[in-house]
């Protein structure tokens, strides 16, 4: 349980991260928190020749705009749950958040760490595309944005080309009434998802005015629930509605089967976290000023 | 190799380290803190917690040279004057032990908890231990420790 020899270099700045992979090309890896890259270089997943520690760059930092949250890609999954902005705006971070790992994992692991990673069952890639968000894509000399649903490509592969690195995520956020939830459900606490749902619900008065629902377990990367999400335009959202939405939504889906729940399970479970979370996010979105 | 200065409870050293050495095999090996164990080198047990900067982190999925220049408290150091940390005593106390291998990371993960812990709820405390597995003792000796030890914490507060 040791990782294979790497050079180890620690970048001064995003130009100098951008530098070094552009010099060093595939062998090289950007190593942010650690919490998944150092692991898979433990048991040997991963093998890079050249390491760029990014975790020192002043990176961390969460800015809350009219319509729009962004995050500095170092930013620690704890922060979502402390940020006192983001507990008052957008309080849909911090829940969801809270399912990723374990405390003292959360204290080092960042938002573009996890988005790199992609992981089929990460949180943050989850509320990416469910917010609408896009990242930075720093490469020497120029930055592209790429929107998360362009970023995920299947399980733990995006379109970032090894010369780039995340800067900065951002998310939109809804400008009238809203309200947001996300549900997942893991076999222990902190462990990644068998299925896990995010929705935000706007409305006028009773009426849905906008809805958004982004399913995890459903494919091997997160998808929105397109249909559903049109389907709910309009209506009240009773109970009812909310359970042929999470029917709907998880039916449009083929799923996966693994070791840990098979394919019909994991429609089960998105049918009825969607309709929950559909439910919560409504009532929130009333309860919002 | 690397040189790097590592300050390891109080004791600042430079050493020349290979990259890919684990921090937790640094503190085990140039720092002789056994107490730092190996459960399952990925992250997953919470065995090899230590504090760095004051703030836990997994030291089997973090490398000695990430931590140049940073302090570092381990197990070794949590007794202070001559006296157990107010959660180890609270271990004794509950019996939260058996063998032992898992409760140095118990300690460090939870002794921020504790140290700033109000009226915790058994759900909260399970939530704060989530990343620690005891594969012996069980968890509800280590809850218990870690209400007695917030009790007795609040009790000298308030003196
Ligand atoms: C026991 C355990 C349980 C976990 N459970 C969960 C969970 O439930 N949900 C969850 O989402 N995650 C979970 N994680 C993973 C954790 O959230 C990681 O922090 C996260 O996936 C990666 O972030 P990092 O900063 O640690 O990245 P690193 O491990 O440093 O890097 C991960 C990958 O991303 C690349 N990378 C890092 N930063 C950038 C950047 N800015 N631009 C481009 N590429 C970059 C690296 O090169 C590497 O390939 C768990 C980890 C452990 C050990
Ligand atoms: S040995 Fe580090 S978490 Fe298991
Ligand atoms: S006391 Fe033996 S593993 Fe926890």
């Amino acid at each position: 349980m040791k990782p294979s020899a790497f050079k180890y270099v620690r970048a001064g700045s995003v130009e100098h991260a951008c530098a070094l992979l552009a010099e060093h090309g595939e062998d090289a890896r950007l190593l942010a928190g650690g919490q998944s890259l150092v692991a898979m270089m433990n048991l040997r997943l991963a093998r890079p020749s050249v390491l760029i520690d990014i975790g020192r760059l002043a990176l961390a930092d969460i800015a809350i705009g009219t319509g729009s949250v962004r995050l500095g890609a170092l930013t620690r999954h704890r922060m979502l749950i402390e940020h006192l902005g983001l507990r008052r705006m957008a309080p849909v971070f911090g829940e969801t958040a809270r399912y990723i790992a374990h405390p003292t994992i959360r204290n080092h692991g960042t938002a573009g760490g996890s988005v790199a990673h992609a992981d089929p069952t990460a949180e943050i890639p989850g509320l990416l595309v469910l917010l609408d968000g896009h990242v930075d894509a720093a490469s020497q000399g120029s930055v592209r944005q790429i929107q998360g649903r362009e970023l995920f490509r299947g399980a733990f592969s995006t379109s970032l080309k090894p010369q780039e690195m995340i800067s900065a995520l951002h998310f939109r956020i809804p400008a009238g009434r809203w309200g947001g939830n996300f549900l997942e459900l893991a076999e222990r606490v902190g462990d990644f998802a068998l299925a896990a749902v995010g929705a935000v619900v706007e409305r006028d008065g009773e009426q849905v005015t906008g809805a958004r629902i982004v399913l995890l377990g459903a494919e091997s990367v997160p998808v929105r629930a397109s249909a559903a999400e049109a389907s709910l335009v309009g209506e009240r959202l009773t109970e009812s509605v909310a359970a042929q939405a999470g029917a709907a939504a998880a039916a449009a889906q083929r799923c996966y089967g693994d070791v840990r729940a098979s394919a019909g399970y994991r429609r089960h479970l998105l049918s009825e976290l969607t309709r929950r979370a559909l439910l919560t996010a409504y009532a929130r979105a009333g309860a919002a000023a | 190799m690397m040189q790097i200065t590592l300050t390891v409870n109080g004791v600042t050293k430079a050493l020349t380290v290979e990259p890919r050495r684990l921090l937790a095999d640094v503190l085990r090996h140039e720092f002789g803190c056994y107490g730092v164990r190996f459960g399952c080198s990925h992250g997953a047990c919470g065995c090899c917690t230590v504090h760095v900067d004051g703030q836990p982190r997994l030291s089997c999925i973090a490398f000695a040279v990430q931590c140049d220049g940073m302090s570092i408290a381990t197990i070794e150091g949590m007794p202070k004057d001559g006296a157990l940390h107010p959660l180890q005593q609270a271990f004794i106390a509950e019996h939260a032990l058996q063998c032992g291998y898992c409760t140095p990371g118990f300690i460090m993960a939870l002794a921020p908890f504790v140290e700033r812990g109000t009226d915790p709820t058994d759900t909260e405390i399970r939530d704060a231990m989530s990343g620690n597995i005891c594969r012996c003792t069980g968890y509800d000796g280590i809850v218990a420790a870690i209400r007695r030890a917030i009790g007795e914490r609040k009790r000298v507060d308030s003196d």
